[in-house]
């Protein structure tokens, strides 16, 4: 703020000096309160660098402002309504400095925010030019600190290594929804959102009783009878056409989730252990995902997958979610750049949320850079029975988001529906049976059970089909899918075997 | 912003199970699983709930609003 009103004083001082120049004792103050408020400037530029894009502007303003005045010079009256003019539009340029400096006399927004992660509040992208010491007095007032947000292992291939995760001290905390609007009014700032707490809730299993005919399947896990998709993607005719394949190259597939016990007799096999942290799951969710996703097939224990043997798939965990189930934007985020940069070519999340612009840019650039690196990024739509373009990740182009049905092919109750989607397919999302923690297993329902039943047959399209992009191996899905009743609702149910047809 | 809830408490069978508000409008609410009053996990119970909306939290469950419970009170069929 000093700054900003430090600049308008020196440049008003010298304007008011042009206009009266005309050697009176009034003129000869005004000249040297010019002077001294330029040095007063130009010391506070010394001691509190505030950014060369801003400098430049305002020498620019000074500069150029004050020659234009000159011209009006003759006119007292047509100079003054110039040099008005002049600082009245500087002062909407960086009107955040000035009127930002009272900002609980602003707060007229009595809405609780959301759950903001503790240690970072925000998440804001500088614009070009602009560094991080622009905002320093903002930092000053409110105590901030910030960090890099994401960290990028192939910078040229996004733009998220431009994004900072500031932090917001608990004593100013009342301060968050000032701080965003300041944030969003500021010059230097291109992006800025809150950087949310993610909730899980806890998960607990319910049996089923169905079985299912599996003779033909000629695997021995011993209860792939409870799993009713089985049957309905004619996995006995996927395996035989597997059998007579090789893969070109073994897709790592990234359960982006609450973790997974990596050591469950079902999982080990096929699990490429990262850290204790990622391998580890307290809220099971994770953990039946990796089962639907790339349980070990033919081991005599549990269920199966599409990978036939350990030829095809790896799976590795990046858990987002901490021991309580929260997380947040930017952890979200950046388990999808981890994933990538750890190999993983196909990536599960069955996670979601309300859309906004800030979260859509996100998303969209993270989505980006996976597919850049090679990585086909799968989503479940969502459980609200509503268009799931209103929800992220699924609403974000670039993903193929995945639809829940039940036993019958029909779309599940809760299921959002994908019809103003580019990228939108169906699978099994009901009375799903799969692994938990500790060498159980247990039926859930949700969109979240159906998409990584899709990410393992894409991480299988990629074993055989490295080269294909997402809109490449989206096209074989529903080309080779079966219609459903809902298919505008619900994209094709994915058919496996067909697939194989198709790719081979 | 804060909202008072006329629902009925519900178990949804969605990512294993969690405890939900359906409201009488036919909104959805949902309350972090650590601070949903055990005196409510049963199904059909009516309540009023007086809570600050957590508009734009994720979840893995996909479903509803999630709210944040400040206070509730049982709403007898004589209330109605």
């Amino acid at each position: 703020m000093l700054q900003t009103l430090i600049f308008l004083f020196a440049f008003i001082s010298l304007g008011a000096w042009l206009i009266v120049a005309d050697g009176s004792r009034w003129a000869r103050q005004l000249g040297l309160l010019a002077i001294f408020s330029l040095l007063a400037y130009l010391a506070l530029r010394f001691f509190a660098p505030f950014g060369l894009m801003r400098l430049v502007a305002e020498v620019a303003i000074y500069i150029f402002g004050s020659l234009f005045v000159n011209t009006f010079s003759r006119s007292q009256t047509a100079a003054s309504f110039v040099l008005t003019a002049i600082s009245a539009a500087y002062l909407a340029i960086f009107q955040p400095f000035i009127f930002n400096s009272n900002p609980a006399a602003q707060n007229d927004d009595h809405t609780k925010i959301v759950d903001l992660d503790e240690s970072a509040e925000f998440l804001i992208r500088l614009k070009t030019g602009y560094s991080i010491e622009d905002l320093s007095p903002i930092f000053n007032q409110y105590e901030l600190s910030a960090a890099v947000a994401f960290v990028v292992e192939d910078k040229k291939s996004t733009d998220l290594d431009d994004f900072y995760s500031i932090n917001l001290p608990q004593s100013k905390s009342r301060a968050a929804s000032e701080l965003l609007r300041i944030f969003k009014n500021h010059i230097a700032i291109a992006e800025v959102e809150y950087n949310e707490v993610l909730a899980l809730s806890p998960v607990q299993g319910r049996k089923a009783e169905e079985k299912i005919a599996v003779d033909n399947l000629q695997i021995n896990d011993v209860q792939i009878d409870k799993v009713w998709a089985f049957a309905k993607m004619d996995m006995a005719k996927f395996y035989t056409q597997l059998r007579t394949m090789r893969p070109k190259r073994k897709t790592r597939l990234a359960i982006i989730d609450t973790g997974v016990d990596a050591m469950h007799e079902d999982l080990m096999a096929n699990f490429i252990r990262t850290s204790s942290e990622n391998d580890t799951d307290p809220h099971s969710h994770g953990t039946h995902c990796a089962g639907i996703a790339a349980a070990v097939t033919n081991n005599g224990v549990g269920i199966a997958s599409f990978a036939l043997n350990s030829d095809w798939v790896e799976v590795i965990s990046v858990k987002v979610f901490d021991a309580r189930g929260r997380s947040s934007q930017q952890k979200i985020i950046n388990g999808m750049i981890e994933a990538v940069d750890r190999g993983a070519t196909v990536l599960s999340m069955s996670l979601g949320g309300p859309t906004s612009d800030e979260a859509q840019i996100l998303y969209k650039q993270a989505v980006a850079y996976a597919n850049k690196k090679g990585a086909i990024v799968v989503v479940a739509a969502g459980n609200e029975n509503m268009d799931a373009s209103q929800r992220v990740p699924a609403g974000v182009d670039g993903v193929i988001a995945v639809t829940a049905l039940d036993s019958s092919l029909q779309k599940a109750n809760f299921s959002n529906e994908i019809s103003k989607l580019k990228m939108g397919i169906a699978a099994a999302g009901v009375d799903v049976y799969s692994t938990t923690p500790n060498n159980s297993y247990a039926h859930f329902n949700g969109t979240s059970m159906a998409t990584p039943y899709v990410a393992g047959l894409v991480a299988i399209i990629k074993a055989i089909r490295p080269e294909l992009n997402t809109q490449q191996v989206y096209q074989i899905l529903q080309k080779t899918g079966q219609k459903t009743n809902q298919s505008q609702q619900t994209g094709h149910f994915i058919q496996p075997a067909a697939v194989l047809q198709a790719i081979k | 912003m804060q909202k008072t809830i006329l629902a009925t408490v519900q178990f949804i069978d969605i990512s294993g199970g969690f405890w939900g508000f359906i409201g009488d409008d036919g909104e959805k609410w949902r309350a972090f699983p650590d601070d949903f009053p055990q005196e409510l996990k049963q199904d059909g119970l009516r309540v009023e709930i007086c809570a600050n909306l957590l508009e734009d939290v994720v979840s893995f469950v996909m479903w509803g609003t999630e709210i944040d419970i400040i206070s509730w009170s049982y709403v007898q069929p004589s209330d109605l």
